[in-house]
């Protein structure tokens, strides 16, 4: 796998998933609903 | 009648009742596949553009619109226009509802195919398994089997039967996409199908269609337009963060795109041959789904274990929209003052029955995917219309910005709303019947399954029966008594 790839790879995953898991945590933390 | 002043019991139990909603057969089946065929990471640019400028605006418009009228698609419209618009939020609940006859069927085909791979039974021959099940007598009884468990679920009511259900269902959907996702990364030669994923061919960019196919898989899968956030909006409270709950429920969605595409695409290359694994990808939806997925795992070790968790994880995705789909057509009748069990089955017999084409005949399934999929830009340009009509920013502070510490959204959510997804839907309507039409010669003929022509003549027949009926469609739908929850 080139460096590209892993690259882009990490940046999509890391968009996706690190915005879902923010929205999460501040799920978790906010009060109310 | 008065309706009861149902709301979720928490949080959790909105974004899970969302994340149900939105995570269906589309992410685990579409995705991978078109990401794939469309430039693998330069495709997911887009796809993350529009997550932003199309599906999570109107996710956030759609919750505040269902709270703050507390009425489903119809009776929303009809609100907050003063009647003069119940036939857009016809619209809306049309498309939704026709997606929903068919629906069921596919669904079936997932209930079928768990019983199949935990028995044991398609381990011979796919291809032949996947004919007796796509149309025909098995595909309408495990149609009626879907339709009746959804109706089973939703006439409990939205806690006690959608938010009870989707707290099992979604858990179970991600926690099996989770073990499906480390089997496949840990299968040699895993790394080729990454690269096919992720590897960005940027010349993709200048091809309307990879743009066309981002917007309709975002849409699509977030399920923006389809009226059914609307749907949920009813049971939220004033107090309800419906900002931070959308914007959730959409990076939800494409995370679970995400685990379908790790899931699929690197088992694929890594246990079929280049060529069959470029086949496999390029077999249509149900094509890879129900042929080449049983043969992936027929050659996989421990594959008989993983395929009927696999399969349960696309049954788990399908019920939980088809419920969805099965409360937002409930809530219509309820809003007429029927009451939710009456409604619940009233709307089951018509699933049964009006899917019953689609089970017969895999055309038919086809024909109306193709009408009511593209029908659902212009459920979303109605729902931007209407947020417009009534005026975007009185709408923001009367309706969305309502939460104490909750997220508030400002003047670049006005602007989406107001201009760029009426834009999007000009330029990406405009350019899908360019093409659709300049690929045809037969593009007018409705009888064709892929027409232009089949689309207009039968979304024309819905509007014109909506725009005819609008009074009345007004006046049924405003007609029940709504009490405004405890906030």
């Amino acid at each position: 796998m080139s460096g590209r790839t892993l690259l882009m790879m990490t940046l999509v995953l890391a968009l996706n998933w690190g915005g879902f898991a923010v929205c999460l945590w501040l799920s978790v933390r906010r009060r109310g609903r | 009648m008065a309706t009861t002043a149902e709301t979720f019991s928490s949080r959790w139990g909105i974004i899970l009742a969302g994340l149900g909603m939105a995570v269906g057969t589309g992410n685990m089946w579409r995705f991978p596949r078109v990401a794939a065929e469309h430039g693998g990471a330069a495709f997911l640019i887009p796809w993350i553009i529009f997550l932003f400028i199309w599906s999570i605006p109107l996710l956030v418009a759609e919750f505040a619109i269902g709270r703050a009228t507390r009425r489903g698609a119809i009776g929303a419209f009809a609100t907050l226009t003063g009647g003069r618009f119940a036939w857009m939020g016809g619209f809306v609940a049309v498309v939704t509802v026709m997606i929903g006859f068919y629906y069921s069927v596919v669904t079936g085909w997932t209930l079928r195919y768990v019983l199949a791979a935990a028995t044991g039974e398609l381990g011979g021959l796919p291809g032949a398994y996947w004919e007796t099940t796509a149309s025909g007598v098995p595909a309408a009884l495990f149609h009626v089997v879907a339709a009746l468990v959804g109706a089973l679920i939703i006439q409990r009511g939205v806690v006690r039967g959608l938010e009870r259900a989707n707290r099992v269902l979604v858990p179970v959907l991600f926690v099996v996409l989770a073990i499906a996702v480390l089997r496949s990364l840990t299968l040699p030669n895993a790394t080729l199908g990454l690269t096919f994923l992720f590897d960005p061919d940027l010349s993709e960019l200048l091809h309307y269609e990879t743009w066309l196919q981002a917007l309709s898989q975002s849409a699509w899968s977030t399920g923006a337009g389809f009226g059914l956030i609307l749907t949920f909006g009813i049971y939220l409270r004033r107090s309800d963060d419906v900002a931070l709950n959308a914007t959730t429920i959409g990076f939800g969605d494409n995370s679970a795109s995400l685990l379908a595409g790790l899931a699929i695409v690197p088992a694929v290359f890594a246990v079929l041959s280049l060529q069959d694994a470029q086949a496999a990808l390029g077999a249509g939806n149900e094509g890879l789904m129900f042929i080449w997925i049983p043969q992936l795992f027929a050659r996989m070790a421990g594959g008989a274990v993983v395929m009927p968790l696999f399969f349960l994880a696309l049954a788990c995705a399908a019920l939980s929209s088809l419920i969805a789909m099965i409360e937002l057509a409930t809530r219509i009748l309820m809003d007429g003052g029927m009451p939710r069990r009456r409604a619940v089955w009233v709307v089951t017999s018509g699933i049964v029955l009006f899917g019953l084409p689609s089970a017969g005949s895999l055309t038919v399934l086809q024909n109306q995917d193709w009408v009511w999929g593209v029908g659902l830009m212009i459920s979303g340009l109605f729902i931007s219309l209407l947020v417009t009509m009534y005026g975007a920013s009185r709408f923001v502070a009367d309706h969305v910005n309502v939460t104490p510490g909750g997220f508030r959204v400002g003047p670049v959510f006005v602007f989406v709303l107001k201009y760029l997804v009426p834009a999007q839907f000009v330029v990406m309507f405009g350019w899908w019947m360019y093409q659709a039409a300049a690929g045809d010669p037969a593009w007018w003929d409705p009888r064709h399954t892929f027409s232009v022509g089949t689309c207009v003549v039968q979304w024309g027949a819905a509007l014109a029966l909506l725009v005819v009926f609008n009074r009345r469609l007004a006046r049924a739908s405003t007609r029940a008594v709504v009490e405004e929850p405890m906030a």
